[in-house]
């Protein structure tokens, strides 16, 4: 399995949070260090799930349960990290 | 002979709209980094649109202790009414937990364990579902904490012997551990308390402690669709004896017993079937879908949690003081709500002295006490077969009995003894509770 590069695990992470999530600013860019419910971007807990399913479905990857409701996460860049390790962790296994 | 089914039955595999979805809750200060509340086997259970989810090997293990659970003609009601109606019921009581909410208590305990967690907190009106998360807990290894709503912690003391013997501590809520519980007490000093403040309690306390996840009996689809196994029986049993219901019956909470008998036969509706009417029953006290609006609101009274368009009296209403603890909720689920919205199932709001009332004779005819939620059930289907007899017709009616009701003896003796008072929902009450509606933007 190939390893996607960072900018696309990037965009795609972007992506999946800004269709689940609410950007009260539109002029705002959602980056890495965009933090996550404590300034112009929110989305709760369920609807940030269903970012990692959609996630799931764009990289071809599965997140365990046990694992991810291990983490929390302050910043997009946090996220994206994560996304990121895990696909790398799969695609060596 | 009738199995266990082995899905679950998915109800938005047939809808012909979209649930709204939940919107953001608001933004708080010094919120803590987000993690991932709910497993996500369970927000995809959620979100999918296949018609049958499996029901996984440990749960379905575990539901083989009770399930399937009987349903009976209730023909000594029947002669008891003199009705020309044919009256079903389904009694989901036959558990340790006493209701139906081990249904959903136990594959939520499976999802969470496997998740990792270790710590499970909830809140609980009239106790069921406290008992029922008390008992899958212990089942999957995790410890429990129940905040139960202060009325039925005095009205009930057993319920809270019941959490504890399978090892869960129990608070009364509102309670002093928590900065919701501590608010309320100075505004409502009775100590009463109600289910959404009991939520906001076990919200705030899972903020508090990592390695501990809040845990909901109703409301969500997820816990509606682990009660689809309810319908799903009842249709094998009824076809088995050539019936198919005119009517359902269940009283409505939050949504999950009414859903989970109801939508496996309006399933068949919607994909061109037999036709059904399914009928949710609620208090005169605490009317939301009779009475309320259907708007976006929080789920509990903390005003932290994403909003749910729902048929709602407001989180801020405050629920007289009536015995069935189970049906207190200000609102019911959003799935529940859209397709009430939608005018596909109905809506029936009775006052809690004739409920009993249909509750004790229920218990004199068919020798099973129905807990005072399921009584509300058992009471519309009362009034529809008495209302057939007149009008010469003879329906099938169902009647999903949720629970027993021996933990609400008290309850039943002021009833026997005039001592029960018809709480009515006053404007007053009304205007302060939709007044707490948080303004949205779509």
């Amino acid at each position: 399995m190939s390893v996607p590069d960072h900018d696309t695990i990037r965009t795609g992470v972007v992506k999946s949070l800004l269709a689940e999530g609410k950007l009260s600013d539109p002029s705002v860019e959602l980056d890495e260090t965009t933090a996550v419910n404590a300034g112009a971007f929110r989305i709760d807990s369920l609807a940030f799930i269903r970012a990692f399913i959609a996630l799931e479905d764009e990289f071809d990857i599965e997140f365990g349960d046990d694992a991810l409701m291990q983490n929390t996460f302050s910043t997009v860049g946090e996220i994206v990290a994560y996304v990121e390790s895990e696909i790398r962790k799969q695609a060596s296994a | 002979m009738t199995s266990i089914p082995t899905s679950w039955y998915n109800i938005l595999a047939d809808l012909p709209f979209e649930v709204p979805r939940e919107l953001p809750a608001p933004e708080v200060e010094g919120r803590a980094p987000l993690g991932p509340q709910v497993p996500m086997q369970m927000i995809r259970q959620s979100t999918s649109t296949k018609r049958e989810i499996p029901i996984p090997d440990p749960v379905g293990a575990a539901y083989e202790a009770w399930r399937p659970t009987p349903l009976r003609r209730a023909t000594r009601l029947e002669q008891a009414l003199g009705t020309s109606a044919r009256i079903y019921y389904k009694y989901e009581g036959g558990n340790v937990s006493g209701s139906h909410k081990l249904n959903t208590a136990i594959p939520q305990a499976y999802y969470y364990r496997n998740a990792g967690v270790e710590r499970l907190v909830t809140g609980t009106g009239a106790g069921q579902w406290g008992t029922a998360m008390a008992v899958a807990a212990q089942m999957f290894g995790m410890d429990a904490h129940v905040y139960m709503v202060g009325l039925s912690y005095a009205q009930k003391p057993y319920r809270r012997t019941m959490m504890q013997m399978f090892g869960a501590t129990v608070a009364a809520s509102p309670s002093g551990d928590t900065e919701a519980g501590r608010a309320f007490r100075k505004e409502h000093p009775d100590g009463r308390g109600n289910i959404a403040l009991a939520i906001g309690e076990s919200l705030e306390d899972v903020a508090a402690n990592p390695g501990s996840r809040f845990c909901i009996g109703s409301g969500e689809d997820y816990s509606l669709l682990h009660q689809t196994v309810i319908g799903e029986e009842a249709k094998e049993q009824l076809a088995d004896l050539g019936e198919w219901p005119d009517a359902v019956y269940a009283s409505i909470g939050a949504g999950s017993n009414f859903g989970g008998i109801a939508f496996p036969f309006l399933g068949e509706q919607l994909r061109g079937g037999k036709q059904v009417r399914c009928v949710a029953v609620e208090p005169a006290g605490c009317p939301k879908m009779t009475k309320g609006v259907y708007a976006y609101d929080f789920t509990d009274y903390s005003g932290t949690t994403p909003l749910e368009k729902m048929y709602t009296l407001g989180s801020r209403f405050v629920t007289p003081a009536i015995h069935a603890g189970g049906l207190r909720y200000h609102a019911t689920s959003k799935l529940v709500s859209a397709i009430y919205d939608h005018g596909l199932v109905e809506a029936e709001a009775y006052a809690q002295t004739d409920v009993f009332g249909s509750g004790q004779l229920f218990c004199r005819t068919e020798g099973i006490l129905p807990a005072p939620e399921s009584a509300h059930a058992v009471h519309a289907a009362v009034q529809a077969a008495r209302r057939a007899t007149v009008e010469g017709t003879s329906p099938c009616l169902l009647i999903c009995v949720s629970g027993h009701g021996y933990f609400d003896l008290s309850a039943y003796a002021d009833a026997m003894e005039g001592r029960l008072e018809d709480a009515v929902l006053t404007d007053e009450a009304f205007a302060a509770g939709v007044a707490g509606l948080p303004e949205v933007t779509v």
